[in-house]
């Protein structure tokens, strides 16, 4: 939680100061983004890449831990199609990008911003940090109402880090495996997914 | 997106031939804090400076808000279904 306050706090400022007239104007021109958002994709394969732990439980849960990260790529799809009439300016696949940030609000921010417009990048930094937030504050409830695997599908690509700890303490450890598995699958698939469904309109 | 993949995969490649080096590991950890710190500041700056955006806020604000309660919704009716069928005893 302490690392979203931080990434909070410099969006905040950058957007503080510009909005103020506080920046030198050559940094509000910036076309450097793609590298560094290449270069941001490879070292966060290389963090995925360094920390196996997560693909070992495959062997001890059996495949079928791979219906949980799935269930929350399709669950995410199918709300999105649910709200589609009522957020008419944005087309089918940028609502898709947006939705298949699943909580990952940096990565998938900084991509869509690239791609597309910046106004739909706010959209989706916002979204998906409620996503975080919401998974926090209802966990204790989802847990013992809608059953232990509900905060882990709700947290998306957060339920290997950021909201690990809560969800642990509300569905057990045994679930704590599942929970950091279903993040690092999401984790790798936010930037393929996200910029596939950018990729199709 | 091939771009995407090709990128994560040498990442990955690479990652995975340092997994026993916990000092680069470490570095690179706090390499990927710096450039999300780095490049949301900058989308910040971009930001601030588009004024239909800020006059927007409040209206994109609630779009985001409800594109978060579906998109959880969503996931945990999917996830509920899933875990009815195949976690709720054996596991």
């Amino acid at each position: 939680m302490r690392a979203t306050i931080y990434i909070l706090l410099f969006f905040t400022l950058g957007l503080l100061l510009s909005w103020q007239g506080l920046l030198p104007g050559h940094l509000l021109k910036n076309d450097y983004s793609v590298y560094a958002l290449y270069l941001l994709m490879f070292l966060v394969g290389i963090s995925i890449g360094a920390d196996s732990s997560a693909f070992k439980v495959i062997k001890q849960v059996k495949l079928k831990i791979l219906l949980v990260p799935l269930a929350t790529i399709v669950g995410t799809f199918l709300g999105m199609i649910l709200i589609m009439p009522f957020l008419a300016e944005i087309s089918f696949t940028d609502l898709q990008a947006i939705g298949a940030g699943y909580g990952y609000y940096s990565l998938s921010s900084i991509i869509i911003a690239e791609m597309r417009t910046e106004t739909l990048a706010v959209i989706a930094l916002i979204a998906n940090v409620i996503r975080e937030i919401i998974t926090l504050i209802l966990t204790p409830i989802l847990a013992k109402k809608a059953g232990k695997l509900a905060p882990v599908n709700s947290a998306g690509a957060t339920s290997m880090d950021t909201t690990l700890p809560v969800i642990t303490r509300y569905v057990g450890k045994e679930y704590a495996i599942i929970s950091v598995f279903h993040g690092t699958v999401l984790t790798i698939l936010v930037p393929v997914i996200v910029s596939l469904f950018l990729e199709m309109a | 997106m091939v771009a995407v993949l090709v990128i994560m995969t040498a990442g990955a490649l690479l990652g995975y031939f340092l997994r026993k080096q916990p000092k680069i590991v470490m570095i690179n950890d706090k390499l990927i804090m710096l450039a999300v710190f780095g490049l949301l500041f900058l989308m910040g700056v971009a930001i601030g400076s588009n004024p239909t955006i800020i006059q927007k806020l409040p209206v994109l604000g609630a779009q985001a808000l409800l594109i978060a309660v579906v998109g959880i919704a969503g996931s945990v009716v999917a996830g509920s279904v899933v875990y009815y069928f195949f976690f709720r005893e054996k596991y």
